[in-house]
């Protein structure tokens, strides 16, 4: 396909990113500079959004942690995509969707790169909320959780973004729901394989943890304790048990 | 046969038709609402074109196949997995050939459009969509297979995976049918997938495939 544009600079692209994606995507769909700068600028903007989120994720713990679980997120974001990649084009061609594989990339960094862009916004909400909130709720258990919620907002902004600007320029939408239920299972597991992102309050620095469970019995996990915590502080233990949630902390 | 431009990149997936696109012919002396819109004629197959897009049909599914075996058995990557990758498309293609012919005689020779040809053709196209989509989403198995072997969703998802690809060939077919100029109604199409999903279970069970 020759090329239409040339790429925007960086700056521009985040501009676009921010006020006005639906060009953006135009710009994709058309080729601009065959794409291969746009996407790389895509790529970089990701990485520095789940990147700092990472870092302040981490920073709970320690500042070491923070330089660990930085690389392990970004792995996450574009980690998931590679995995998801040809199924996304694949289906998305099914559900009616007619860019190319070029452009599906394109589609698909610009979500990312938008989540990224959401998740750079929400580190300070992130920062005060592990230092103070976190800290008075329980903990270890409620940082995890506050984490995992605005990464999931974050994810979720990006695909309504895609959505509305595809909606505007009159394209099918079907696949895009296709496209959250594949990215949002295969980045759970991706984030399990990585864990941890914060570490245990007050446990050694871990770099990984062993394979064991799943992400899913994780979820479950988590959230009947927390609900469990919450509803019950008087019988929240104060020391390491054998059942609840400090079975999750032993291998989260 | 009229020859084609062939796309050298992605053959397989760039060419998969689109179910949902038509074309609607409104004749100028005729309300909008009264003329029925015509699917897109199908573009002539290359004998080059259709050969490669059948050998990465069954290799798309032969990748699968693996990913699969991995899956299902919990198994470390070896050279019984490639049983697998063999059984997976020999047993697709067994398939068709034992429903292709039960498709023609109940509906195709009675369509006036319609002949052997055509209901080969739409056949192709299923397969080609099949292989497409089981090709994609092998990494998606393989990625959960490798990182949850213990995982109680590795069964369903393998079962999704595979049932997903099934339907999606379903409605291939049945567009390239309406495409190359027949009437099928959605219920038969249905029906027509019902039997061959069950044909392609039996071989794969005889073959020794299983998901759970």
């Amino acid at each position: 396909m020759e090329s239409t544009h040339a790429a925007p600079r960086i700056t521009q692209t985040v501009e676009m990113l921010l006020r006005n994606p639906r060009s953006l995507l135009a710009m994709i769909r058309e080729g601009a500079d065959d794409g291969r700068e746009l996407t790389l600028q895509l790529i970089v903007l990701s990485a520095l959004g789940f990147g700092a989120f990472g870092f302040v994720v981490g920073l709970t713990h320690s500042a070491w942690m923070g330089l660990l679980a930085a690389p392990k997120l970004i792995f996450v974001g574009l980690g998931s995509f590679v995995v998801c990649l040809p199924a996304l084009y694949v289906y998305g061609r099914f559900l009616g969707n007619r860019s190319s594989v070029q452009a599906v990339v394109g589609e698909a960094l610009t979500a990312i790169a938008t989540a990224g862009m959401t998740l750079l916004a929400l580190c300070p909400v992130l920062l005060v909320y592990q230092q103070l909130a976190a800290r008075t709720l329980g903990g270890y258990l409620y940082s995890v959780i506050g984490a995992a919620v605005l990464i999931s907002f974050a994810c979720l902004r990006g695909i309504s973004v895609l959505l509305s600007a595809f909606r505007e320029a009159g394209r099918p939408v079907l696949h895009l729901f296709a496209w959250t239920l594949l990215f949002g299972l295969v980045g759970m597991q991706c984030a399990w394989i990585v864990r941890p992102f914060v570490g245990t309050p007050t446990g050694e620095l871990t770099l990984l943890r062993p394979l064991e469970r799943t992400a899913f019995d994780s979820v479950y996990r988590t959230t009947t304790s927390a609900i469990e915590t919450a509803f019950s502080p008087r019988q929240a233990p104060s020391g390491p048990r054998r059942h609840g949630y400090n079975l999750w902390f032993e291998g989260s | 046969m009229e020859s084609q431009a062939l796309d050298p990149g992605l053959p397989l997936v760039e060419s998969l038709p689109l179910p949902t696109r038509v074309i609607a012919h409104a004749p100028p002396h005729r309300a909008p609402v009264e003329q029925k819109p015509h699917p897109e004629p199908l573009p002539p197959l290359t004998w080059d074109h259709g050969l490669r897009r059948t050998a990465l049909s069954l290799a798309g599914m032969a990748i699968f196949g693996f990913a699969l075996r991995t899956s299902a058995e919990r198994a470390a990557p070896g050279l019984a997995h490639l049983t697998w990758s063999l059984a997976m498309p020999l047993t697709f293609a067994l398939a068709w050939v034992v429903c292709l012919p039960a498709f023609y005689i109940f509906y195709a020779s009675r369509e006036p459009n319609l002949g052997a040809g055509q209901s080969l053709r739409a056949a192709l196209e299923a397969i080609f969509a099949v292989g497409a989509a089981l090709a994609s989403t092998a990494p998606v198995l393989w990625f959960f297979a490798v990182t949850a072997p213990q995982s109680h969703i590795l069964a369903p998802l393998g079962l999704l995976l595979t049932g997903l690809a099934l339907i999606a060939g379903g409605a291939i077919f049945g567009s390239s049918v309406r495409r190359l100029g027949g009437q099928l109604g959605r219920g038969l199409q249905w029906i027509f997938l019902g039997l061959l999903v069950a044909t392609f279970v039996q071989f794969a069970s005889l073959a020794g495939i299983h998901w759970f």
